[in-house]
C-alpha cells in the first residue's frame, strides 16, 4: 500500500469533497441562479461574457437592483458551462463540485507546509465536508466563492514556489503565476482584496527562509489590487451604498456594530457546529439592535479571542495560526464591523473561513498522533466528519430549485421577512394572489423598516380590491416615511382605489406643501386632480407645476441633466421665460413665496421675461 | 544584506507603487477633453479603434492626424477595443496613465542610483515631486506625458548602463524612438542618447541606438510629410504639423534666442510670492542649482544629462512654451536642484553655501504650504472640474436637441464630438505671430465655418476665446447667429447660418 504523502492526501480530500456533494447534481436553478445565470445572456456565450466584462455581476433590474459586485471571471466560467452543456443545470453543479474538490486539494497542499500528510488530510476532509459550504457548492452562483478561494490558495502555493525557485527564470515564472492567481481571485470575488495579507501571512509563518527577496512580489500584488479597486469602483462601486443589507437600514455606525457583534457568535457557531443553517440572515433572523448589550460584549470577546488565539499560535502552531488568521482575513470584508456590506451574514461568504475549524482539526489530530492518542482523536474526528457529512448531504437538496429553497426557507426561519417576500413573489408568479398578499403583509409586519413589502402589498391589494388592506398598509408606511414620494403615491393610490378622492387629494396637497420642489409629488397631485372633477384652472395649475418642476425639460430630452448646472449659475435662460410666463398664474396662486423668489431672480439676471403682473 | 540595502534595492518599486496609487487617487471627476489635447488624443484613439484610421474624426472631412504623434492614441485605441463603451472606458485610460507614471517613477528612481546621491535625498525629494500638483493635474487628464516620461526614462536607464553594449543601444534607441512617437520633443532623446554613447566611446551602441530610433521615427516623419498639407491652413495652428506652426511664427523667432521663461514654471511652483527683484534672484539661484546638478552628474549619467539639456533647449528655443513641457520633467529637475544645492553646501568655497541655504529656505517657505493645500483640497483637479461645468450644461442640450449631422463650432471641440457624436470644429481660430498668437479675422472665421458646414456655435462662457467673435456677429445683426439658449455668465448655444 503506497504511503500517504501530501499529494495523495490532496487527491483523497478532493475526491471526498466531490463525493459528499455528489447529490448536488440533482439540483436545478435556485433563487439567484435565475437572474445571474439562467436569464443572463452574458452568461450564455463567451462573446456575451466578453461584452459584459466591464459590467456589474448582478444584472440591474427594477426588481433586483444591481449590487456593488464585479466578477467577470465567474461570468466567463458560466458562459463556458453554458456552451458545453446547452444550459443544463446539472453540468453547472458538476463544475461547482469539481471546483470545490480542487479548492479542497489546494487547502491540503497549503496547510501541508506545517502539517503531516495525515494532519493535512484531516484538515482537507473537514474542509471538504463542512456543511457551511453547501450554499457555495450546491447553489450555482456560490461558485464565486470557490473560484476566489482557488485563486487565493493557488497564489499562496505559487508564491511559495517563487520564494524557493532555484534560479531567476523559474522565479519569474512563479512570480507571473502568482500574479495571475491573484488577478483571477480578484475578478472572481471582492474578498480577494485580502490576498496580499494572506500571502504575507504565509511567508511570515513559513519556517523555510525565502531564497530571494519578495518585496517585488508584494508590490506587484498591491499594484494589481489597487488597479482592481479602481476598476471595481468604476464598474460597480456606485451601487454599493444603495445595496447595503436591510439589517442596517436606518442604523448609525455604532448601531451597526451593536447589531453585528452578536452575529460573531453565530459565525463561530456556524464554523464549529453548523447543524442549523439558513440561506438568508435578513431581519429578524439577525435582528436590528440599537444598543450594546451582553450579547454584543460576548461577540466582541469571542471575536477578539479568536484573533488573539491566531496570533498566539504563530510560533507554537503555525498551521493553526495560518488557518485562523486566513479565516479571519477572508471573513473581515463581509463582517460589517468596518463598513456595511450587502449582506449581514451569508454562509457562502464563510467559504475560506472554514479553514479555521479545518486546520484546527488537522492540528489536533496531529497533536493526538504525536501524543499516542491516535484512537481517541481519530474517533472524535471521524464522528465529527460523519456528522458533517450527514448534515451536508441532507442540506444539499435545499438548493434544488427556487420553490424548494423558498418554501423550506420560510419553514426553517419564519422570523425572516425576506423569506416571506420570496414566498410572496413565488405565489404571485403562480397566480396565488391571496397567499402572496398574506406573505407580503407578514413580511411588512416582521420588519417595518423595510419599504419593499409595502411597495408590493399595496398594488396587489388594490388589484384584489382589498382596499382597506391597501389603505392600512400604505398609511402605516406613510407615517413612517412621510417625506417619501413613493409612500405618498401608494397612499394616494390606495385612497383612490377605495373611491376616497377627498382623502387622496388631502394627502397629495399636504405632500406638495411639504415638498414643493418634488416633481414626483407634483405628478401625483396632477394625477389626483385628474381623477376628480377638478376645475379646469386647478388642473392647468397642477400641470404648470409639473412643467415647472422639470417635466417640460425632461421631455426635451436629457437637458434635465443640465438643471443643476444651470441653477448653479443662479440664472435663467430665455426658454425659461416662456415657461415662467405660462405657469405664472399658477405659481402666484399656489406658491406666492416662490413666485417672489423667481421674480427676484429674473430681475437680477436681467432676463427679458414678461410676467403678467409686471414683475419681470 | 542589511535592511537599508534591501530597502534601497526595493525603493524604485516602492516609489512606483506609491505614485501609481496617488495617480489613481488624483483622477478628477471631469469630462475628457477639458484640456483640449486630451480630447483630441481620445478622439484619435476612437478613430483608430473604430477603423477610421489615424484621423481627426471630430472634424468634418476627418483630415489625417499630423499634429499629435501616434503612439499614445494607438495605445488608447487598443484599450478602446477592449472596452468600447465611452465614457465608461476612460477608467482603462486612467489606469494606463497612472501605471505609466508609476513605471516612470520606478525607472527614474532606479536611474538615480547611478547618480550617487544620498538615498535619503531621493527618498524625500522624489515622492514630493511626484505629488506636485501640476503633475497630478497632468495625470488626471488624458495627456501623453506619463507614457512619454516612462519611455524617456527607460531610454536613459538603458543608455546609462555602466557596460552598455549594442543591445542596450538598440533598446535605448527603440525607447527614444517611441518617446518621439509619443511627444515630438522626444527628438531630444533620439539625438541625446547617441551623442552621449558616442562621447563615452561606445560608438557601436551609439550607431545602433540612432539606427533603431530612426527605424521607428522615420515612418512617422514620412506620414507627416505625406499628409502635411491635408489640414485646412486656417486651423493649422491647432491641427497642422509643428513645421506649419513654425512657418507661421517665422524661423527667425526660433533662432532669435533662448526664452528663459521656459524655466519660469519651476520657479513659480516652488518659490514664495515675494517682490519681483527678490523672486528673480531666487529663480536665478534655482536655475543655478539645477545647472550645477547637471554638471555634477553629467559624467555618471551622460545620456540623461545630454538628453535633458537638449530637452530644455528645445523648450527654451521653441516659440511655444506650454508649462506642461516642464512639469513632466519636474521630478528630475527637483533632484537636480537638490544635487546642485547639496554640492554647493558641501563646496569648499564658503560663498557658495549661503545661496544654497537661501534657496532651501525659500523653497521650504514657498512650496509645502501650497502643495499641502493642493493635496488636502484636491486643487490639482479644480481646473479640469471647473471647465467641466459649462460643458455639463452644453452636452445634454446638444445631444438632445441638435440633429445628428449638426456641426458645432466650440472650444474643446473634441470633447463635444466625444460626448455628443456631433462633428465639431474650433470656434476660435488663430495663427502664430512671433511668440504669441493672434485671432483670424471674423470674416475668415465665418468663411471657415461655412466651408466646414457649421450649424451651431457653442460658447462655454462670456470669457471664452470665441466670445468676441460672437459679439461681433450678433452686432452685425445679419442673422448669421441666433440664440438657442444662453445661461447668464454661463454657456450658450447659437444657431449659425452662413451669410448670404
Amino acid at each position: 500500500m503506497p504511503s500517504l504523502n501530501h499529494r495523495r492526501a490532496a487527491l483523497i480530500a478532493g475526491v471526498a469533497a466531490c463525493l459528499v456533494f455528489a447529490n448536488a447534481l440533482g439540483n436545478g436553478w435556485a433563487v439567484h441562479d435565475t437572474p445571474v445565470v439562467r436569464d443572463n445572456l452574458a452568461a450564455h456565450s463567451v462573446s456575451g461574457a466578453l461584452r459584459a466584462a466591464f459590467s456589474p455581476y448582478w444584472p440591474d433590474t427594477p426588481e433586483e437592483p444591481s449590487a456593488g459586485l464585479y466578477r467577470p471571471a465567474v461570468v466567463a466560467t458560466y458562459a463556458i458551462d453554458w456552451i458545453v452543456s446547452g444550459g443544463r443545470p446539472w453540468w453547472f453543479h458538476l463544475v461547482n463540485v469539481l471546483l470545490h474538490g480542487g479548492a479542497t486539494a489546494l487547502v491540503v497542499l497549503v496547510v501541508g507546509r506545517w502539517l503531516s500528510p495525515a494532519g493535512a488530510l484531516a484538515a482537507g476532509v473537514m474542509f471538504a465536508v463542512h456543511p457551511v459550504h453547501v450554499e457555495a457548492v450546491a447553489n450555482v452562483v456560490g461558485r464565486a466563492e470557490i473560484l476566489a478561494a482557488l485563486g487565493i490558495l493557488g497564489a499562496v502555493l505559487s508564491a511559495r514556489r517563487f520564494r524557493r525557485a532555484p534560479d531567476d527564470r523559474v522565479a519569474r515564472l512563479w512570480f507571473a503565476v502568482t500574479i495571475l492567481g491573484v488577478a483571477f481571485a480578484l475578478l472572481s470575488k471582492e474578498i480577494a482584496v485580502v490576498t496580499v495579507v494572506i500571502l504575507v501571512l504565509d511567508q511570515a509563518l513559513d519556517t523555510e527562509r525565502s531564497a530571494r527577496p519578495t518585496g517585488e512580489l508584494y508590490i506587484a500584488v498591491c499594484a494589481l489590487t489597487l488597479g482592481w479597486l479602481f476598476l471595481w469602483r468604476s464598474v460597480a462601486g456606485t451601487y454599493v451604498a444603495s445595496t447595503a443589507a436591510a439589517n442596517f437600514r436606518g442604523l448609525s455606525a455604532g448601531e451597526r456594530l451593536a447589531t453585528m457583534l452578536p452575529v460573531q457568535l453565530d459565525v463561530v457557531r456556524l464554523l464549529a457546529l453548523p447543524l442549523e443553517l439558513a440561506h438568508d440572515y435578513n431581519p429578524q433572523t439577525i435582528p436590528q439592535r440599537t444598543e450594546f448589550g451582553g450579547l454584543a460584549l460576548l461577540g466582541l470577546l469571542t471575536a477578539s479571542s479568536v484573533l488573539a488565539l491566531g496570533v498566539s499560535c504563530v510560533r507554537r502552531a503555525p498551521a493553526a495560526a495560518f488557518g485562523i488568521l486566513t479565516g479571519v482575513a477572508a471573513y473581515a470584508p463581509t463582517s460589517n464591523l468596518f463598513f456595511p456590506s450587502g449582506i449581514a451574514l451569508a454562509e457562502r461568504s464563510l467559504y475560506l473561513a472554514v479553514l479555521v475549524p479545518a486546520v484546527a482539526v488537522g492540528w489536533v489530530l496531529e497533536w493526538g498522533l504525536r501524543r499516542g492518542r491516535a484512537r481517541a482523536v481519530l474517533l472524535a474526528a471521524g464522528a465529527l466528519v460523519a456528522v458533517y457529512v450527514g448534515r451536508t448531504a441532507t442540506r444539499t437538496p435545499f438548493w434544488k430549485d427556487t420553490r424548494t429553497t423558498v418554501i423550506e426557507g420560510v419553514i426553517e426561519h419564519p422570523e425572516n421577512f425576506r423569506n416571506h417576500m420570496w414566498v410572496a413573489r413565488v405565489s404571485e408568479r403562480t397566480g396565488d394572489s391571496a397567499r402572496a398578499l398574506a406573505e407580503y403583509l407578514v413580511a411588512g409586519a416582521l420588519f417595518d423598516r423595510e419599504p419593499l413589502p409595502v411597495t408590493r402589498s399595496v398594488p396587489l391589494a388594490i388589484a384584489m380590491n382589498r382596499h382597506r388592506v391597501a389603505i392600512s398598509e400604505a398609511r402605516r408606511m406613510h407615517e413612517q416615511w412621510p417625506d417619501s414620494p413613493d409612500m405618498v403615491r401608494w397612499l394616494v393610490e390606495a385612497y383612490l382605489s377605495d373611491g376616497n378622492v377627498d382623502s387622496a387629494t388631502a394627502v397629495a396637497e399636504r405632500a406638495i406643501v411639504a415638498a414643493p420642489q418634488s416633481n414626483q409629488v407634483a405628478q401625483i397631485y396632477l394625477a389626483v386632480l385628474g381623477r376628480r372633477e377638478a376645475p379646469e384652472w386647478r388642473l392647468l395649475l397642477a400641470r404648470a407645476r409639473v412643467d415647472w418642476l422639470g417635466l417640460r425639460l425632461e421631455s426635451a430630452g436629457r437637458r434635465l441633466d443640465a438643471l443643476p448646472g444651470i441653477l448653479g449659475y443662479q440664472s435663467l435662460n430665455r426658454e425659461w421665460c416662456l415657461d415662467l410666463e405660462t405657469i405664472w398664474p399658477g405659481l402666484l396662486a399656489l406658491r406666492p413665496a416662490m413666485a417672489d423668489t423667481v421674480a427676484g431672480m429674473v430681475q437680477s439676471a436681467g432676463l427679458p421675461c414678461k410676467l403678467p403682473d409686471g414683475r419681470g | 544584506m542589511t535592511t537599508a540595502l534591501r530597502f534601497r534595492a526595493l525603493w524604485p518599486k516602492v516609489l512606483g507603487l506609491f505614485v501609481f496609487a496617488v495617480a489613481l487617487w488624483a483622477q478628477p471627476d471631469a469630462l475628457v477633453g477639458v484640456f483640449y489635447d486630451d480630447g483630441i488624443y481620445v478622439g484619435l484613439a476612437k478613430a483608430l479603434a473604430e477603423g477610421e484610421g489615424y484621423r481627426y474624426a471630430h472634424l468634418p472631412g476627418g483630415p489625417p492626424g499630423i499634429h499629435f504623434p501616434i503612439l499614445y492614441p494607438a495605445v488608447l485605441s487598443l484599450l478602446w477595443r477592449i472596452w468600447p463603451a465611452f465614457p465608461q472606458n476612460v477608467t482603462l485610460f486612467q489606469l494606463f496613465d497612472a501605471a505609466a507614471l508609476g513605471v516612470a517613477a520606478g525607472l527614474i528612481a532606479h536611474h538615480l542610483q547611478r547618480w550617487q546621491v544620498a538615498p535619503a535625498a531621493q527618498y524625500i525629494t522624489l515622492p514630493i515631486a511626484f505629488v506636485a500638483f501640476p503633475l497630478l493635474a497632468i495625470v488626471g487628464v488624458r495627456f501623453s506625458e506619463p507614457l512619454f516620461l516612462a519611455l524617456l526614462a527607460g531610454a536613459v536607464v538603458l543608455a546609462d548602463r555602466p557596460n552598455v553594449g549594442r543591445r542596450d543601444g538598440v533598446g535605448a534607441g527603440v525607447l527614444a524612438g517611441l518617446s518621439f512617437l509619443t511627444r515630438s520633443i522626444g527628438m531630444a532623446a533620439i539625438i541625446g542618447v547617441p551623442i552621449a554613447l558616442w562621447w563615452r566611446g561606445r560608438r557601436g551602441a551609439a550607431v545602433a541606438a540612432f539606427a533603431a530610433s530612426m527605424v521607428i521615427a522615420v515612418p512617422w516623419l514620412v506620414w507627416l510629410v505625406w499628409h502635411g498639407g491635408a489640414v485646412d491652413s486656417r486651423i493649422a495652428a491647432n491641427y497642422g504639423t509643428y513645421m506649419a506652426a513654425v512657418g507661421q511664427t517665422g524661423f527667425l523667432e526660433v533662432v532669435r534666442g533662448i526664452d528663459l521663461r521656459a524655466f519660469a514654471p519651476l520657479a513659480r511652483l516652488t518659490l514664495p510670492a515675494v517682490p519681483a527683484p527678490i523672486w528673480l534672484l531666487l529663480a536665478g539661484l534655482l536655475a543655478a542649482a539645477v545647472a550645477w546638478g547637471v554638471w555634477k552628474i553629467a559624467r555618471r549619467v551622460p545620456a540623461f544629462a545630454v538628453t535633458l539639456i537638449l530637452y530644455v533647449a528645445v523648450v527654451a528655443l521653441w516659440p511655444f512654451t506650454p508649462d506642461r513641457f516642464m512639469w513632466i520633467v519636474l521630478p528630475w529637475m527637483a533632484m537636480l536642484g537638490v544635487v546642485g544645492a547639496t554640492a554647493a553646501w558641501r563646496s569648499k568655497r564658503a560663498w557658495a553655501r549661503w545661496p544654497a541655504v537661501v534657496l532651501a529656505v525659500a523653497i521650504v517657505v514657498g512650496y509645502p504650504r501650497r502643495e499641502f493645500a493642493s493635496l488636502i483640497q484636491r486643487q490639482f483637479a479644480a481646473t479640469a472640474q471647473g471647465i467641466t461645468v459649462p460643458f455639463a450644461v452644453l452636452i445634454p442640450a446638444i445631444a438632445a436637441e441638435l440633429d445628428a449631422d449638426a456641426v458645432i463650432a466650440s472650444e474643446d471641440e473634441a470633447l463635444i464630438y466625444l460626448y455628443t457624436g456631433r462633428r465639431a470644429v474650433p470656434s476660435y481660430l488663430f495663427r502664430w505671430s512671433g511668440r504669441s498668437t493672434e485671432p483670424l479675422s471674423p470674416d475668415t472665421t465665418v468663411d471657415f465655418y461655412c466651408d466646414a458646414g457649421v450649424t451651431h456655435l457653442a460658447l462655454s462662457g462670456p470669457r471664452a476665446p470665441g466670445a468676441p467673435l460672437v459679439e461681433e456677429l450678433l452686432r452685425r445683426g445679419d442673422g448669421t447667429l441666433s440664440l438657442s439658449f444662453r445661461v447668464t455668465n454661463g454657456p450658450a448655444l447659437y444657431e449659425f447660418k452662413c451669410p448670404a
